[in-house]
């Protein structure tokens, strides 16, 4: 493991006590509602905050360990941070914000004013030199300061709500560099987001922090099948889907169709659907939707008064019914049905 | 016959605000128009040739600003400090730190002499042990002056390392740099406005000290008698002399003033 860390820490209200571990070249979502959390754990990783219990290991290095004394500050563990509100240094070029982190370890100008340029070149930020952190758009800065917290190779690279200051335009585009960045980053990246989609996208693992406790831990697809509490049923356990859009139909990665209700985006793209917008159907339903397809049951998991079925077939995904209507189905592991989804009930955004 | 009235977005001030804002004015301009009626202009020149005016208005220029150096100098750790550590009893050393301001000067003189005086509580010693006697000197000088002028530099700074990010000290820890390389080039070029008018208005301050100065340091010519005190001496027996100097410290005072306006109250240089 490149990153190892159990933390615990009292902030406010907050009582944060979460283990997290990173494998080199993995990038781990931090999921959570706002006041979670996550933006705590990420500054306890980077030693801007020392934990009270627990401990951090940083390439088996111990950086943070209360019981035996240890605390390397943040200077001297090799994180690189990129905060939410990016806080490129204002009076600096872009130039000297990017060499800063050379430059404060001892490197000499003329060669960390050439490790900047190459990083701005590989960000897709050169000519922005000599311009001021004020004179960028939002887009630009990300960039810059992803560079700038490259630029030092650190092993360990923690995102702050990376994507959350963009419009969504300039999302799409800078989310499709990011994860092009992120694939070619050899230590652990630890991610802040509370956008599933920015998680499903990004990373490889998503950790799902709750009120400072992590509730559940694993991919994507396990936890839209399994959320483990309300919050993660709600806003996390949402059906995610990559594939490409063309003329209103989403053509899902495999070869399954789906009629979508917008038609004015085209591209690479990914659809989200929400579980209770499933229905599932003992035999082919007529009416309305065109979305209909064979469906086979691998999974039940009952939750109360609801059930979430987990769906195979030419488009995976998992429904989430009433008890009521999964007893009426006879739902079971390796049934086979209908299932169904309204166009309007997908939501599209370009990948 | 219509009358247009011109079209106005800000509403007009009632009337007798108007009234009384004018008087307040006239309040600061008229003894400024009562110096300049009285004042010599043809003699000018020559009584600010007067060896004695030249070494009050010299020994002023130099004791100010080693008063501005020494606000400077202890004064920024101390806004610092203010600004971003949380300790006990913080708005108690801040009060401390400011009384001065609001202090009558001649009361900061006296309690400089109970402090630093040939028998008071730091002096004896500085006085048995070092052979250092600070009053009636020019360091004494330099020491009133710094005493009431220091608060002015860590009011301003303490405000601007307040506004200033902290978030972008954790940056530049995170990229690797010592909180003194932080500090030297995060936290200080961010400030840098705030340096400049703490730097001038805490000299505004020491240059026109009267009360705290002839409290501590006496008014000997050419060691302590600083032009404010030179002025106030001069009304007894040269009353041109006294107008002209007068004059003489209104005049650079408007100016530092006027100077530090747009880059004071008009928020500083662009951030950008």
């Amino acid at each position: 493991m490149t990153l190892r860390a159990h933390i615990v820490v009292a902030r406010g209200s907050l009582n944060l006590d979460v283990w997290l571990n990173a494998a080199p070249g993995e990038v781990v979502a931090l999921l959570g509602p706002n006041g979670a959390g996550k933006t705590t754990i990420l500054r306890c990783l980077a030693g801007l905050l020392a934990i009270e219990r627990g401990s951090i290991a940083i390439f088996g290095d111990v950086v943070d360990d209360p019981a035996s004394r240890v605390f390397v500050p943040s200077e001297r563990r090799s994180c690189g941070v990129m905060f939410q509100q990016y806080l490129l240094f204002p009076h600096m070029s872009v130039l000297e914000n990017v060499s800063f982190g050379l430059r404060a370890r001892g490197v000499d100008k003329a060669s960390a004013h050439q490790q900047a340029r190459d990083w701005l070149t590989r960000v897709g930020s050169d000519g922005l030199e000599s311009s001021r952190p004020a004179q960028l758009s939002g887009g630009q800065a990300q960039r810059v300061a992803l560079a700038r917290a490259l630029a030092s190779e650190p092993q360990v690279l923690l995102l702050d709500e990376p994507l959350a200051a963009l419009d969504a335009t300039t999302r799409v585009e800078v989310r499709r560099e990011l994860r092009k960045h992120l694939a070619g980053f050899d230590g652990s990246a630890v991610l802040v987001t509370h956008d599933p989609v920015d998680a499903y996208t990004l990373a490889d693992r998503v950790v799902i922090v709750e009120n400072g406790h992590v509730v559940q831990d694993g991919t994507f697809v396990e936890i839209t099948s399994h959320p483990r509490s309300a919050y993660v049923a709600e806003l996390v356990g949402v059906n995610l889907l990559t594939g490409s859009m063309m003329g209103g139909v989403f053509a899902v990665d495999g070869g399954a169709m789906l009629v979508v209700a917008t038609d004015d985006v085209d591209g690479a793209a990914i659809a989200v659907i929400r579980p209770q917008a499933v229905s599932l159907h003992a035999n082919r339903p007529d009416g309305s939707p065109r979305n209909t397809w064979r469906a086979a049951v691998i999974d039940v998991d009952h939750r109360g008064e609801r059930v979430r079925v987990r769906l195979e077939g030419p488009i995976q995904l998992t429904a989430e019914i009433t008890a009521g209507a999964a007893a009426a189905l006879s739902i079971k592991v390796g049934l086979e049905l209908w299932a169904a989804v309204k166009a309007t009930e997908i939501a599209v955004t370009l990948n | 016959m219509t009358t247009r009235t011109a079209r106005r977005t800000e509403r007009g001030l009632p009337l007798p605000a108007l009234a009384l804002a004018v008087i307040a004015i006239a309040f600061f301009a008229l003894p400024l128009a009562g110096l300049m009626s009285r004042a010599p202009w043809s003699d000018a020149v020559s009584i600010l040739r007067r060896p004695r005016v030249r070494q009050a208005l010299q020994l002023s220029i130099i004791c100010s600003l080693w008063a501005t150096a020494l606000s400077a100098l202890f004064g920024l750790p101390l806004a610092w400090l203010l600004a971003r550590r949380r300790f006990i009893g913080r708005s108690v050393v801040r009060a401390l730190c400011t009384l001065s301001m609001v202090l009558p000067p001649v009361v900061g003189g006296v309690a400089l002499l109970f402090a630093l005086g040939r028998r008071g509580l730091v002096g004896q010693w500085l006085d048995r042990w070092f052979d250092i006697r600070l009053p009636f000197t020019s360091a004494a000088v330099v020491v009133a002056q710094t005493f009431v002028a220091m608060p002015f530099f860590i009011v301003t700074v303490e405000a601007a390392i307040r506004q200033a990010d902290p978030g972008h000290d954790d940056a530049a820890r995170t990229l690797g740099a010592s909180s003194w390389y932080s500090f030297r080039r995060v936290t200080l070029p961010a400030i840098r406005s705030a340096l400049v008018a703490g730097a001038v208005l805490s000299w505004a301050r020491a240059f026109g000290e009267f009360g705290a100065t002839i409290t501590f340091a006496g008014s000997f010519p050419g060691r302590t008698q600083t032009l404010p005190l030179s002025v106030y001496l001069a009304l007894d027996n040269d009353q041109l002399q006294a107008i002209v100097l007068a004059l003489l410290m209104v005049a650079v005072s408007f100016a530092v003033l006027v100077a530090l306006r747009d880059r004071w109250l008009g928020g500083g240089e662009l951030t950008t």
